[in-house]
């Protein structure tokens, strides 16, 4: 038996000594996610898929920068106040499997979403019908004025799927295989482990030398073991928490690369629960916020004011003061609300899996406590969250929330959130019912598709409506940040902020 | 005992049947949307309401616990909520991947722990002894995802020897893909002479082996040596030494045999325990075994994927408690008498 370990004994520790040097083609670079996928087909994907099929497929159009660019469409017009959109497709472009974009395909790709009816097929719910007068046009034609340009522009819903993959199904796209007409291919998919994507040499932009060949991209849940690949160079890209990001700055292999980013954070407050049903009581709660230490102490300088309830880099957003940390403005307010001192006491739920929002409602409680208001804490597992949120009977005087829009438009916040509802809360937790905002709201939206301009202007009046009712405490418009080795070049232009993926393409080594 | 193993066996049924029905019930008390979590995203209401009718959770809940058992007895486990995968090859793929790690643990730790507690018991007091106390200590009280992490800093972030986290490296995986066969890389890899496999299979289990061989071995090495130290106080032991049987064998045929039954229900309970998962360990170094996986479909009431994944734990659990007490009548042939 002493021979038998002896023998183990010497395995084990010559297990160094058998590690193979894992060396790495110079352009494939490893991006460590803590991010699992579920759904790979485009159609469906609402989700973190997006990150990579970000890389593999593409839309008609581009929002980049405040404006729509050419992207498989190279021109486009819209008529029938915003009802037909005449589309112009891009030539010589080839899916992965060889065949050619044309309109036809296209047709078949939207019909396929719409008709699926899944994650954002809902934004062509109102798609009469695709035409095709020649292989280089389609002719969109809606029954509702759009702004076609701006949903199709989208990360969700909106990619153009290879017929061959449409053919397949949904479920042989689940199982990792994809046809798309993006630089990268989906080369290996292995569910919550790996997933790995290679360069598509036909791909219509052309290739430069230095530019990535090949991605792996694995999933380490752990955070201290991405910072500990990022350290030691055994990733390129990874994202840690802002705790981290500090340091991992200042070394000299890595840097942190920070962009403006349409995702954003609040707390609803619930206008349909005592005491936060008085607007005095809820304007003394957004004297309690301590927005600066929350914005430089928790999450760490990589975090914006907000302006309002659209992030101040999307175009129709408001800008307005969101308050100021003033405990004595908020005593008075709380006096004035005429709600009995006993009574200063509120629920506050939360995901307990966003710690930036942990630890914001803790410097909450505190600071509330310090007028006597009490804030009970109510953490809830993610899934459960929403459930309890939702209903009457467990939903708390203050919810948090994390939003990002399914395609640029101010709409995205302000009629998921803020719409009255009539049966369903859905995501309207502050139980917000303004017939003048969804009034507002339903003139914005509509001139969207017509006039983006005077669109803006009609978001920005329903906002005026909406902010005077402080139904949200809004307290951070969030950088994204993304931590990578110092030889990788192009960060600045792989982030989008209409994109949470990384556009792999922009980047060289 | 062929009647002992049927009873056993009937018992089983009973107990699966019994986990299944209160973990079906738990899952359905929690408050969750498993629609929505199914469709992912941000569903409308219309997306999530014919999400429920498809899924069939508008039935009474009687009848959907009636549907699922149907679906068990078929071999259809569901789709997990979360990853959208079929729950068996979920579990299945993963249950390779905790089986191969914990087995190995448990043949190194009595390898080692076995022979280091009697070492311990016959030199009681001695240098040795010290030594074996002091990491049967250190290895009970240093809790596991601190010696994880510090295995982690100094084998990968100082000496830069063994990768961090995983089971394969992800170029491994692409340029010498281990094919599956048993689903124990290992033994895949030596199977199919894929060589740079193998190595860095081994290099990958080396960490969170270690890990669990040094969380164990306290408890075996400790209790190996307790046992001994009074078995080697028994009449029989003393006369054997008197009739100058050879130490060695008295040490390891004579005395080691009393304490074997024990011993196996110590290692046994350790074994079906790990099998359900070394959750933190599996964690850390995200090992795609069975207890991460549970651990991540219970916080996202994942209802099939935790139901599923509990059948398994509780038939592996029982199975192993089985082959224990079937191992009772191959060490200690009076009880085939009994």
């Amino acid at each position: 038996m002493l021979r038998l370990t002896k023998l183990f004994a010497a395995i084990f520790v010559s297990a160094p000594l058998l590690l193979p040097q894992s060396a790495t083609a110079e352009n494939t670079i490893t991006w460590a996610t803590q991010l699992s996928y579920r759904d790979m087909n485009p159609a469906v994907s609402f989700g973190a898929e997006t990150y990579i099929l970000g890389n593999i497929y593409e839309t008609l159009f581009l929002y980049d920068d405040g404006e729509v660019k050419p992207r498989l469409a190279v021109s486009w017009s819209k008529s029938d106040g915003g009802r037909v959109w005449n589309v112009t497709l891009r030539d010589g472009v080839k899916f992965h499997d060889g065949s050619q974009l044309d309109s036809a395909v296209v047709k078949k790709s939207f019909e396929y979403t719409r008709d699926l009816g899944k994650g954002a097929g809902y934004l062509y719910a109102d798609l009469e019908t695709v035409e095709t007068p020649d292989s280089r046009t389609a002719v969109f034609k809606f029954k509702k004025p759009i702004a076609f340009d701006l949903v199709a522009s989208g990360q969700y819903g909106s990619y153009v799927i290879g017929p061959a993959a449409i053919d397949k199904g949904h479920d042989w796209m689940n199982e990792g295989n994809a046809i798309g007409t993006g630089p990268y291919t989906l080369t290996k998919y292995e569910p919550n482990k790996l997933t790995v994507i290679s360069k598509f040499d036909d791909y219509w932009g052309g290739w430069k030398p230095g530019q990535i060949d090949r991605v792996i991209h694995p999933v380490v849940s752990e955070a201290s073991t991405r910072v500990q690949m990022i350290k030691s160079g055994e990733a390129d890209v990874v994202r840690v928490p802002v705790s981290q990001l500090a340091a991992l700055d200042a070394l000299p292999n890595t840097s942190v690369a920070t962009s403006s980013g349409w995702r954003n954070q609040m707390y609803l407050l619930n206008m349909q629960k005592y005491p936060t049903d008085s607007k005095k009581f809820r304007e003394a709660l957004v004297h309690l916020w301590n927005y600066d230490s929350v914005l430089n102490d928790i999450f760490q300088g990589y975090a914006k004011r907000p302006l309002g309830p659209v992030p101040a880099s999307m175009w129709g957003h408001g800008k307005y003061d969101i308050g100021s940390f003033d405990p004595q403005k908020a005593l008075k307010l709380l006096e004035e609300s005429g709600i009995p001192k006993e009574d200063w006491k509120i629920d506050a739920m939360y995901s307990n899996s966003n710690q930036e929002q942990i630890d914001a409602v803790e410097l909450f409680q505190a600071n509330a406590a310090q007028v006597g208001v009490r804030v009970n804490l109510l953490p809830q597992v993610s899934k459960a969250y929403m459930t309890k949120a939702r209903s009457a009977s467990t939903a708390a005087n203050m919810h948090s929330m994390v939003w990002y829009p399914a395609y640029p438009t101010p709409s995205d916040w302000l009629y998921s959130l803020f719409k009255t509802r009539k049966e369903n809360t859905g995501f309207n937790l502050s139980r917000y019912k303004n017939a003048e905002f969804d009034a507002a709201l339903a003139t914005a939206i509509d001139a969207e598709g017509v006039d983006v301009k005077e669109s803006a202007k009609a978001y920005i009046a329903a906002q005026d409506i909406l902010m005077k009712d402080t139904p949200a405490i809004f307290f951070a418009d969030v950088d994204r940040v993304f931590t990578h080795s110092s030889s990788l070049k192009g960060m600045d232009k792989s982030s989008n902020p209409a994109y949470e993926t990384l556009f792999i393409y922009a980047l060289s080594k | 005992m062929v009647k002992y193993v049927v009873q056993r066996l009937i018992l089983m049924v009973g107990v699966v049947l019994g986990v299944v029905t209160i973990t079906f019930i738990l899952s359905r008390v929690l408050p969750s949307s498993p629609a929505e979590l199914m469709l992912g995203g941000r569903p409308t209401v219309e997306q999530i309401a014919a999400a429920e009718a498809e899924m069939g959770l508008d039935q009474p809940l009687p009848v959907q616990y009636i549907n699922y058992v149907s679906d068990l007895s078929q071999g259809e486990f569901g789709r997990s909520l979360r990853t959208g995968q079929p729950v068996l090859s979920e579990v299945s793929d993963r249950l390779g991947a905790t089986f191969e790690l914990t087995t190995l643990a448990i043949v190194l730790v009595v390898l080692v722990g076995i022979p280091l507690g009697v070492l311990s018991a016959v030199r009681r007091n001695s240098m040795l002894d010290n030594v074996a106390r002091a990491i049967a200590v250190g290895g009970v009280a240093i809790p596991s995802f601190i010696l994880a992490m510090a295995l982690q800093l100094i084998f990968y972030g100082a000496l830069g020897w063994l990768p961090l986290q995983g089971r394969v490296a992800p170029i491994v995986s692409l340029d010498s893909p281990i094919l599956p066969i048993t689903q124990l890389y290992l033994i895949d890899a030596l199977l199919t002479g894929n060589w740079d496999g193998f190595r860095d299979a081994l290099a990958h289990i080396a960490l969170p082996l270690l890990t669990l061989v040094i969380l164990l071995l306290a408890t075996v090495t400790r209790i190996t040596r307790n046992m001994m130290v009074e078995v080697l106080k028994e009449e029989y032991i003393r006369t054997a030494f008197a009739y100058g049987v050879p130490k060695s064998s008295i040490y390891y045929r004579h005395a080691l045999k009393a304490t074997l039954i024990p011993m196996l229900t110590v290692i046994g309970l350790t074994y079906g325990n790990l099998l359900g998962g070394a959750v933190i360990v599996e964690f850390i170094f995200d090992w795609p075994g069975l207890g991460a996986f549970v651990v991540f479909s219970i916080i996202a009431n994942d209802y099939p994927a935790s139901l599923g994944a509990t059948l398994f734990l509780a038939g592996i659990y029982l199975s192993v408690n089985l082959i224990v007490d079937l191992l009772y009548f191959v060490v200690d042939p009076r009880l085939r008498t009994q």
